[in-house]
């Protein structure tokens, strides 16, 4: 028993000191639970976001504009095109709908919680000829409103945990120090394992998406598929990127899952994916909107909904790949034979 | 006109590397101490040394994986480069992974197309002696059958010098003697420096031997002369013995030299 005790003490205080060997790994272990409060206490400075209601409207009428901004303390507007107002409203990001028609006629149009924000803006907006019209929301309309977020978060995953790890196992097993000395280039290697990443990535979205189709009547179509695709691939180069540069700075590979969901966590809280940016306080909105995982749900938002491919994306996956290559530089330089 | 003078600047060439003054410095301690030696353009090159003698770091700066803190480094008379490395050097590293999940022939054939012949994977494969194996998984390979192929993939562009670092550990003694004949094959057509702690190696496919012990270069000679000259006590396999008897101090089991001298290059 007392031999049992002492192994398991000795391999215990191994383990212990192999995971806080590397300082930068100390780092990563020690502030996650404090980036994670962190974000957050960020995120929710203001309350929920809930709390404020989300109103889009297309109308370029600074009336409408004057009239909402009055309400500033309870509600959150943005302008948006028809098309995309409208399908805030279908998937739930938004609660109203400040539609102008023809004739400079004003239409609120509304989701099932905001009947009565509705009624009280009609009254209060008397000056304006204004009437409401109830929106009647399709059962899994929420779930049809994550789906973007969803697939924007396996692409994020699959790029992170896809690439960071097998750099450093192949480190351990001295394969990057045996391409260094090979006539391969790194950009050819790391093109080549991105490539991978994301063929498999591709496949997951696809399936992911016809699920969603199949259990809450998501729109399908052809074009969307496609769009899909495009975003997944480009994602993929993205978060590969970033996945790449963490196992360069975290150099261990125990402590590398530490340090993806320390830089994971921020990035879904704050991408839009499970309340609107417009929601969080102005200069974290802003900070936001910035972020590739903000980029990317978007992304996947527009490919879905409009069969289109965001080209901020591509520039995002650009630098992905400038920082995937360098990184795995980086790490292959820092191993020696001795 | 530019190969012709480039194939007559190789023959020559009359050795394949030269170290003037070479020192290594590892967390501000010297790894490597002034080191100067040559290695001769074609044959095999035994570099001995115990555990910790440096001989990886040697080959680490070799191939520019560490940077020298002072010394020269010239190969085939020409001053180092990363290029000539990449063009002229092939590597087997001390206990080097593989990419587990490709076949044999896969392997063989990213190693054949890096170094400008894809259709040499075959050859490769034969040379390796798993011609029959070349759609198995690398996982499945004995540790032998793995050691020939990565040696294959090492000479698969044909370098005009060969580091192979530790290239028979863990193998049991037919593979190990299977390497071995191959590895004396290779150094009749190109230089070959081959780090191994045993001497019985050496002896059996070496002409040259260099004796590093605690980063210093402690006896360079001809192989076969080199065991000739040593007592009949030394010869046996204790090789702390052998390096001792060379660096002229006791070695302790660890092999650290108790009272280092200074270097005795002949």
């Amino acid at each position: 028993m007392l031999v049992q005790l002492r192994a398991g003490w000795v391999l215990f205080r191994a383990r212990v000191a192999e995971s806080v060997r590397v300082r930068s790994s100390l780092v990563f272990l020690l502030g996650l639970p404090a980036l994670l409060m962190l974000s957050l206490s960020l995120v929710f400075a203001e309350g929920h976001p809930f709390e404020r209601r989300r109103v889009v409207t297309d109308c370029v009428d600074p009336r409408v504009h004057q009239a909402l901004n009055v309400l500033h303390d309870s509600l959150a507007w943005t302008l948006e095109d028809r098309a995309h107002a409208e399908s805030s409203l279908r998937t739930t990001r938004a609660e109203l709908w400040v539609r102008c028609d023809s004739g400079r006629r004003v239409t609120l149009v509304y989701g099932q919680r905001s009947a009565l924000l509705a009624q009280a803006l009609t009254t209060q907006w008397s000056a304006m000829t204004v009437r409401s019209e109830r929106w009647t929301l399709a059962k899994g309309a929420y779930a049809q409103g994550l789906l973007p977020g969803v697939i924007a978060f396996a692409v994020l995953f699959s790029g992170l945990f896809g690439m960071g790890p097998p750099m450093l196992r192949m480190r351990r097993q001295r394969l990057l120090t045996r391409l260094t000395l090979s006539r391969l280039r790194w950009s050819t290697f790391v093109l080549s394992q991105v490539s991978a990443r994301a063929l498999l990535t591709t496949g997951q979205v696809l399936s992911l998406t016809c699920v969603a189709h199949v259990l809450v009547k998501s729109p399908l179509s052809v074009g969307a598929l496609l769009a899909v695709v495009c975003v997944a691939v480009l994602g993929v180069c993205v978060f590969a990127g970033l996945g790449v540069m963490l196992a360069a700075i975290v150099q261990h590979e125990d402590i590398l899952s530490d340090g993806i969901a320390a830089s994971a966590t921020p990035l879904v809280l704050l991408s839009g994916a499970f309340f609107s940016v417009e929601s969080l306080p102005s200069w974290l909105a802003t900070v936001a909107r910035a972020l590739p995982s903000t980029v990317l749900v978007e992304a996947c938002r527009e490919a879905l909904e409009h069969q289109r491919v965001l080209p901020g994306l591509a520039l995002w996956a650009i630098a992905g790949l400038m920082v995937a290559t360098a990184s795995t530089h980086a790490i292959a330089q820092r191993h020696t034979l001795a | 006109m530019f190969a012709i003078a480039k194939i007559a600047m190789v023959t020559a060439s009359a050795y394949a590397i030269q170290c003037e003054n070479l020192t290594v410095l590892r967390d501000k301690r010297p790894v490597l101490h002034a080191l100067t030696l040559a290695v001769p353009a074609r044959g095999v090159t035994a570099l001995l040394g115990p555990n910790g003698a440096g001989k990886s770091t040697l080959f680490a700066a070799l191939l520019g994986l560490i940077t020298p803190h002072q010394g020269v480094i010239s190969l085939f008379d020409q001053p180092w480069t990363k290029s000539l490395v990449r063009e002229r050097v092939g590597v087997l590293l001390q206990d080097e992974g593989a990419f587990e999940a490709m076949t044999v022939r896969e392997y063989a054939a990213l190693f054949a197309t890096l170094g400008g012949e894809p259709a040499r994977a075959t050859q490769m494969l034969a040379n390796a002696g798993i011609s029959a194996r070349e759609r198995a998984p690398l996982r499945t390979l004995s540790g032998g059958e793995l050691r020939r192929l990565q040696l294959e993939t090492a000479v698969a562009f044909e370098p005009s010098l060969l580091l192979l670092d530790e290239p028979t550990n863990h193998l049991d003694p037919t593979a190990r003697r299977t390497v071995l004949t191959r590895i004396a094959a290779l150094g009749a057509r190109a230089a070959v420096v081959m780090a191994t702690h045993d001497l019985a190696e050496a002896e059996r496919i070496a002409d040259t031997v260099l004796v590093l012990v605690q980063g210093r270069l402690v006896h360079s000679g001809s192989a076969r002369a080199s065991v000739a000259s040593l007592p009949d006590h030394v010869k046996s396999r204790d090789f702390h013995g052998l390096f001792a008897h060379y660096a002229g101090a006791a070695l302790s089991r660890d092999g650290r030299l108790d009272e280092p001298r200074s270097e005795v290059v002949s």
